[in-house]
């Protein structure tokens, strides 16, 4: 290609630091694992909690305790005093934006980060 | 003054802009913007999902007339050239334009300002390069601000340097070509 003796040294150097800028921020966005955290808000009560760490949560409402299971980076609502269960069967939350909802006790488990995803998923 | 090969030869139409004066001067800035204007427009053709994928063509013209004409003149031949093309292709005075010009302006100073300082190191094609990403970066400013969208934004921007350096090496080889054999 007879147009690469107009290159110059500053050419070359801008496009590797925009192309290493690029590579960095493809990895940066696309490349990280599950590095969201769990939150939990209840009545008067709110605490984050890393989703690769197992464990069990119990949340008080009005209505009674809500148990939020914490496993493999994902989060559920076991057992809750509500009367559909909603929030059970919202199922797992495993993605940034996912959550599960009681209501009636007030309380929220939901996946909060800020890894782009998508904004929504209709289920 | 120019990319760094034998000024002799293939210089007619950059001299005779160089030395023009008056109303023939304003003939040939004229004449430059037409023609970025024929390459905004005739790049609008390509499909573009966002704003900012584009190759940025015109741009190959405002590097051009970087050699051959004032600052001034240069930044005239911008405005003049996103304004015109906005006429045309029916986005006047819409968020596009406003997108664009910011755009335009943004990288106009960005691309003088190392115009200006680039000595022997620097070639047009880098600071195409510059202008491109620092367009394409004004813009997503632009919208983050306006729409805040914080996460879609902050995911674009891979995508957003990845075609500011294609588009912005793309067109800084096509201003090469041009400053050489005009």
């Amino acid at each position: 290609m007879k147009l690469f003796k107009y290159l110059r040294p500053g050419d070359y150097a801008v496009f590797s630091a925009v192309g290493c800028a690029v590579i960095f921020l493809f990895v940066f966005y696309f490349g990280r694992d599950i590095e969201g955290r769990i939150e939990v808000t209840g009545e008067g009560y709110r605490e984050v909690f890393d989703p690769a760490v197992s464990r069990t949560v119990y949340v008080e409402g009005p209505l009674g305790t809500n148990k939020v299971v914490i496993e493999n980076g994902a989060a559920w609502i076991e057992e809750a005093p509500c009367r559909d269960k909603v929030c059970i069967k919202m199922g797992k939350v495993k993605r940034i934006g996912d959550q599960a909802v009681c209501l009636p006790n007030r309380v929220i488990v939901e996946m909060t980060g800020s890894k782009p995803d998508v904004d929504g998923v209709s289920r | 003054m120019s990319n760094g090969s034998a000024q002799e030869a293939g210089e007619r139409i950059s001299g005779k802009i160089r030395s023009s004066e008056g109303n023939r001067r304003i003939f040939y800035g004229a004449f430059l913007a037409a023609l970025a204007i024929f390459l905004a427009i005739a790049e609008s053709v390509i499909p573009k999902p966002l704003p900012w994928m584009r190759i940025g063509l015109a741009n190959a013209i405002t590097l051009y007339a970087f050699t051959v004409l004032k600052p001034r003149e240069v930044m005239l031949l911008v405005l003049s050239r996103i304004i015109a093309s906005s006429l045309m292709l029916g986005t006047f005075l819409s968020f596009t334009f406003l997108l664009s010009l910011t755009g335009g302006i943004v990288s106009f100073f960005v691309m003088y300002l190392f115009y200006v300082l680039r000595g022997r190191w620097l070639g047009i094609v880098g600071i195409s390069i510059l202008g491109a990403v620092s367009s394409n970066a004004a813009q997503l400013a632009v919208v983050n601000g306006l729409f805040v969208n914080s996460r879609l934004s902050y995911a674009l921007f891979p995508f957003l340097f990845f075609f500011a350096l294609a588009g912005g090496t793309i067109s800084g080889l096509a201003a090469c070509f041009l400053i050489e054999n005009i």
